[in-house]
């Protein structure tokens, strides 16, 4: 079944959507994906499955939406859905099959298929108070389920139970849905712990975020992350738990110490008109070059969240300094920084604040007293 | 044969030197990795790079799950389109006039791809794919339909105790659809160590799956089984994700599909469906049977 999304937020975005299609010369649309459908159109469906949103797909041709039966990569799909586009123009496509791809250029000779991908990033933000709203009580309602079983983090149990807890708390806390299987996975505390850091991860600090079976011991760091959604929006909260009922030592506070102080390095040169680059070079300001960049490789110290879990800008990826140069913060925007600190023998840590890019600078929207190891009672 | 080398020789058959593939269930079963790409829904760029011979190339952010593969066919995600134009003539031996199997990918990976491969051709590997990912082997549908009476008790407490009851029953299982709870029907669907497996408890007629279950044979193209088929009736192919074929509005995709024994489908009517697989003589129900699912 098909459902909408309330007006307020679906208004926010296809405004946003609209104008930036309408300065790239962009008249029609046809997506297949879950989250761009709804970005653009607020329509989404139970029936979409994560795996591939492939075999009972919507799909959203300019401003209707459909349940066609067939998935995108069957070129019957573009019979079906053709008489609503236009005979000429620009159309903003996000995925086909080669074949779809064919027989949409047959049967509209005269329109040119472009990716919708940038009018995406371009429309992301500013995003309207309301937007902002349900972002923050999405994190705040999944920050709560987190701290509602910091207990159950103990010797003993698997990772795996942890996230049946977590999912369990979520849906007591009224989180919409689980996007990403959730993780609960024991850092590695040596380099020998983490046999896969090899290759393009050899010179980085070693991470792991596949959830196991593998059982907790006594003062494991388990790195916690989940991408929830709350009224269509992502939530993405991260924490480093220690597992048991010992007190971080003194190099557990340190780690801890150090990945505050580079998160908000990067806060505080998060603010309008700043780029993805200054980002990345504020999380690097006075750091060792001889040690692995504070973020986990191959992902971002900071990065954009919305309807998408992780959207541009990007700070630390291969898109690289020449790049986020011309990715652009402003005002109203919404990001997650998320660095991650490892040293030898001692292990890892790993947080995430999510902030709000406002015109005096950006405002932590975290409940949860993140640079610090979890409190138990 | 294991699954790269099915693929590769149905890759030779076609004249393919290639594939480049972004979804999930083909990743899984080619390249053997758990969790290709973080986030859901799939990717638009290709994420799995098989080539006609040799092993095949993954980009993931979890090396972890691909310790199977020698370093050098492990990359690191790339976020950018520019650095995986980069790097694909490498992986494909640079050489050039490449025909390249593609899924479902984005127009800016299709630019890159030929921009990238000199003189490439794309084509769609839509029926490669689903020739070769449908039958799976005596062991896989075992273990699938382990799965599948585990996600069937997990629906039962869903349907005595409510969605906390369902997701406690799942024991952490990652759900790959969005768990439907209600007093008369549950549906859910998770994935566990790359296969996946769904239930559907739930109100409607045993004899509407019974008379589409009669439907399914091996040899039938899905188009055939797709018209015989019942109003109401769905069949979806099931393996490492949700993969071919989709039955649906008296439509069978990919076209021409013909069945095989081996094949695991869910077959779905009203609020109930049951997991088949299909064999020469017969079906085998890997869950529940249809006037049990029917409540």
């Amino acid at each position: 079944m098909i459902r909408l999304d309330p007006p307020a937020l679906v208004a926010a975005r296809s405004r946003r959507f609209e104008n930036v299609a309408g300065q790239a010369g962009v008249d029609s649309w046809l997506l297949t994906t879950a989250l761009a459908v709804r970005v653009v159109t607020g329509a989404w469906s139970d029936d979409v499955d994560l795996s591939s949103e492939w075999s009972s797909p919507i799909v959203a041709v300019c401003s209707a939406v459909l349940s066609p039966g067939l998935p995108p990569n069957d070129p019957r799909l573009i019979d079906m859905v053709v008489d609503l586009l236009p005979r000429t123009g620009k159309v903003a496509v996000d995925r086909l099959g080669a074949d779809a791809y064919d027989r949409l250029r047959a049967l509209r000779p005269n329109l040119v298929i472009e990716d919708v991908a940038p009018l995406l990033v371009a429309s992301n933000a500013p995003r309207d108070a309301v937007e902002i709203d349900v972002i923050t009580e999405g994190h705040h309602r999944t920050e709560a389920a987190l701290a509602a079983m910091l207990h159950e983090v103990r010797e003993g149990v698997t990772e795996r139970e942890l996230s049946r807890s977590f999912y369990g708390q979520a849906e007591q806390h009224g989180i919409e849905r689980i996007h990403v299987d959730t993780v609960f996975s024991v850092l590695p505390r040596d380099v020998g712990d983490a046999p896969w850091a090899r290759g393009e991860w050899s010179e980085r600090s070693p991470y792991r975020e596949l959830t196991t079976d593998k059982i907790l011991r006594q003062g494991d760091h388990v790195v916690f992350d989940a991408g929830a959604a709350y009224c269509g929006y992502a939530v993405d909260v991260g924490w480093t738990l220690l597992a048991g009922d010992g007190e971080p030592s003194a190099d557990e506070v340190a780690l801890a110490d150090e990945w505050d102080e580079v998160a908000h390095r990067v806060i505080d040169a998060a603010t309008p008109g700043a780029s993805a680059a200054d980002l990345r070079r504020a999380a690097l300001k006075g750091w060792d070059p001889d040690r692995p960049p504070p973020w986990p490789h191959p992902f971002y110290v900071a990065h954009g969240l919305g309807v998408r879990p992780a959207e541009l800008p990007f700070a630390g990826t291969d898109f690289g300094v020449e790049a986020e140069e011309s990715m652009i913060l402003t005002s109203g925007q919404v990001m997650m920084i998320e660095p991650y600190i490892w040293r030898a023998g001692v292990g890892g840590y790993r947080a995430e604040y999510c902030i709000v890019i406002e015109d005096g600078g950006a405002r932590i929207i975290s409940s949860l007293p993140y640079g610090q190891w979890p409190a138990r009672g | 044969m294991g699954h790269l080398e099915v693929v590769q020789e149905a890759m030779r058959n076609d004249g393919i030197d290639a594939l480049l593939l972004g979804g999930e269930a083909a990743g899984f079963f080619v390249a053997g990795h758990t969790r290709i790409g973080v986030h859901p829904g799939g990717s638009v760029l290709p994420l799995t790079i098989v080539p006609s011979s040799g092993l095949p190339h993954v980009i993931t952010g979890d090396p972890d799950g691909a310790t199977h593969l020698p370093e050098d066919h492990v990359h690191a995600t790339r976020w950018s389109p520019m650095t995986l134009a980069r790097d694909l003539p490498q992986w494909l031996g640079g050489a050039s006039g490449l025909r390249i199997g593609v899924d479902m990918l984005s127009p800016t990976a299709h630019s890159i791809i030929r921009g990238a491969l000199a003189d490439c051709r794309l084509v769609d590997a839509t029926g490669l794919l689903a020739t070769v990912m449908l039958p799976k082997s005596p062991e896989e549908i075992d273990r699938m339909a382990v799965l599948c009476r585990f996600v069937t008790a997990a629906a039962e407490e869903g349907l005595r105790h409510g969605r906390p009851g369902l997701i406690a029953a799942l024991g952490g299982a990652f759900p790959i659809t969005f768990p439907q709870v209600s007093s008369s029907a549950v549906s859910v669907a998770i994935r566990r160590d790359g296969l996946v497996a769904e239930a559907r408890l739930g109100p409607g007629p045993p004899s509407l799956g019974e008379r589409a279950l009669d439907a399914l044979v091996p040899g039938a193209t899905v188009d055939d089984v797709a018209e015989e088929l019942p109003a109401g009736v769905e069949v979806v192919g099931l393996g490492w994700g949700f993969e071919s074929p989709v039955l649906r509005h008296g439509m069978g995709s990919p076209s021409g599909l013909r069945l095989q024994a081996g094949s695991v489908l869910a077959v779905r009517w009203a609020a109930c469906g049951v997991t088949i697989a299909l064999g020469e003589s017969g079906i085998r129900f890997l869950s529940l049977e249809p006037d049990e699912v029917a409540r």
